[in-house]
């Protein structure tokens, strides 16, 4: 049981961005995915969740195909992506947006166990329930767009870049969140240039660059590499 | 006299909110200025007069037949033309929909002719007075219909999972389509809802100016309304209406009947000169 990438390639236009990667996320694990700005980290996660049509390649989710879907179909295999801008919706609420995350869901008791679980992960969230989401900080809004990711009960996170724009602390305090949500079932990707926050959480990593990966490895001996260290670790 | 102004004012008003509605919803969530609306309106008005006249089908039926041709012609402009132009620009899209309501007008014109048809009243025409105004029943549907209509919108908006999902469009579609929303298919509902709002509209105001195929000029009404509202506010299109029908009816009364029209569009084109975001529009920021 895996998030399986095999031979992807996408880009924007003639551009090919990503060429040709093959990774694997496992069942309830954290696997990180590293590299400079432009490597196609983001590019990797909007072909994987239906945003951008790949131009080849193939990936599957517990054995389902999901390239070639849309994103609204992708969300309902069990997927949720937590992207780089956020994406919220700013004149709603911060239950409105969690809300909205379980769009595709039916089950009632479901959702409320969720919510409380989102609630109880990020208590910050729970005192802002009324608030619009425009009028939340920086950190506050990254807890939200995870809340509402994890509001669709997904098995595979994926996560674009959520240290971005964060200062030290916040960073720290929801990369041990990370954790807390793998160890409620939730397998994570997490796109990261913050190479030594991510390979602190993570159990596997691959390093990205110019849309080749160079380098793979468990989180511990990528962490000791000494060209990772020379390039992203400092 | 200001009192009846104000009673007459808010009939034209009413079938303006609907149609500014029908602007804005649409709008809103695709981008899209649909300048085809008002001849939806016509069009609509004319289904339930073919549904009368040639299957014999009674007032309601007829009105139910139309509404749904109605929103099965919007979800069709969607499908068939706004789809596969998705690529384009917005400004092919927007002429496309040009195209689309000269097709419609003529071909009202060539298959049922130029001269008016008769399109009855909701309720009796035949006016009473109640405390010094002469109210028309019929007029009195009108604002009374328009109301529930957007009632229902506001509540199916607010508390429904199809309005739920509109609103998420509105509000960010990346955002909709990556909590699982198909925002292909919420922009066929969107035109769906507002060719529906448009034939609400057509189908109120038939009866009481005269529904031939140009009836649907009126629908420019609705754009200044629209835009009076911000175009991007619902509860400014239907401010934008019922302001613009008391504007309407004050000048006709205080100036003259010839200068109704050229009273609206002065207050449309101020509003664009010194209030461009409208009176209830918010400046959107646009992302780069």
């Amino acid at each position: 049981m895996a998030l399986e990438v095999a031979g992807l390639e996408a880009g924007y236009g003639g551009a090919r961005v990503v060429q040709g990667i093959s990774f694997a996320v496992p069942e309830g694990s954290i696997v990180t995915l590293l590299g400079p700005n432009g490597a196609g980290k983001s590019t990797t996660l909007r072909s994987i969740a239906g945003l951008l049509k790949p131009n080849r390649g193939i990936v599957t989710l517990d054995g389902d195909r999901l390239d070639g879907l849309t994103a609204d179909a992708v969300v309902r295999r069990g997927l949720a992506l937590v992207p780089e801008r956020r994406e919220l919706f700013p004149s709603l609420s911060v239950a409105e947006n969690l809300a909205l995350g379980a769009y595709t869901r039916r089950d009632r008791a479901g959702i409320a166990a969720d919510l409380e679980m989102v609630f109880t992960l990020f208590p910050r969230l729970k005192e802002r329930r009324q608030q619009h989401a425009r009028t939340l900080s920086g950190g506050e809004q990254q807890m939200l767009a995870i809340g509402r990711g994890l509001m669709s009960h997904p098995r595979y996170l994926l996560l674009d870049e959520p240290s971005l724009g964060l200062a030290p602390l916040l960073i720290a305090e929801i990369f041990r969140k990370l954790t807390e949500i793998r160890a409620g079932g939730t397998a994570i990707l997490l796109v990261e240039q913050n190479a030594s926050a991510a390979l602190d959480v993570a159990d596997h990593g691959y390093v990205l660059e110019t849309g080749v990966i160079q380098l793979e490895g468990n989180a511990a001996s990528l962490a000791a590499d000494e060209a990772v260290r020379e390039t992203y670790l400092r | 006299m200001f009192g009846q102004i104000l009673v007459s004012g808010i009939t034209a008003g009413a079938v303006y909110a609907l149609v500014a509605l029908g602007f804005v919803v649409l709008h809103r969530g695709t981008r899209v200025v649909h300048f085809g609306l008002g001849d939806q309106m016509t069009m609509s008005a004319y289904l339930v007069v073919i549904a009368q006249v040639f299957l014999d089908a009674p007032f309601a039926v007829a009105i139910l037949f139309s509404l749904v041709l109605s929103a099965g012609f919007g979800v069709a402009i969607e499908r068939g033309v706004m789809r596969p132009l998705r690529r384009a620009p917005l400004l092919v899209m927007v002429i496309a929909t040009l195209a689309i309501g000269a097709a419609l007008r003529e071909g009202l014109r060539a298959s049922m002719g130029p001269l008016p048809w008769p399109v009855p009243f909701l309720l009796t025409p035949a006016p009473f007075t109640l405390g010094g105004l002469v109210l028309v029943p019929a007029n009195l549907a009108v604002v009374g219909v328009a109301l529930a209509v957007m009632l229902s919108l506001f509540v199916a908006l607010r508390f429904t999972r199809f309005g739920r999902a509109i609103v998420a469009v509105y509000e960010n579609p990346t955002g909709a389509a990556i909590v699982g929303i198909s925002v292909p298919s919420v922009h066929a509902r969107l035109w769906g809802l507002s060719s529906v709002l448009a034939a609400i509209a057509g189908i109120l105001v038939a009866p009481l100016i005269t529904l031939s195929p140009d009836m649907g000029t009126i629908g420019i009404k609705g754009f200044a309304a629209a835009i009076l509202g911000g175009f991007n506010s619902l509860p400014g299109a239907i401010a934008g209406g019922i302001l613009l029908g008391i504007a309407e009816t004050a000048a006709g009364v205080y100036v003259s009947t010839a200068m109704k029209d050229i009273i609206s569009y002065a207050l449309l084109i101020g509003c664009v000169l010194l209030l461009p975001q409208g009176l209830f529009g918010r400046a959107e920021p646009r992302k780069v």
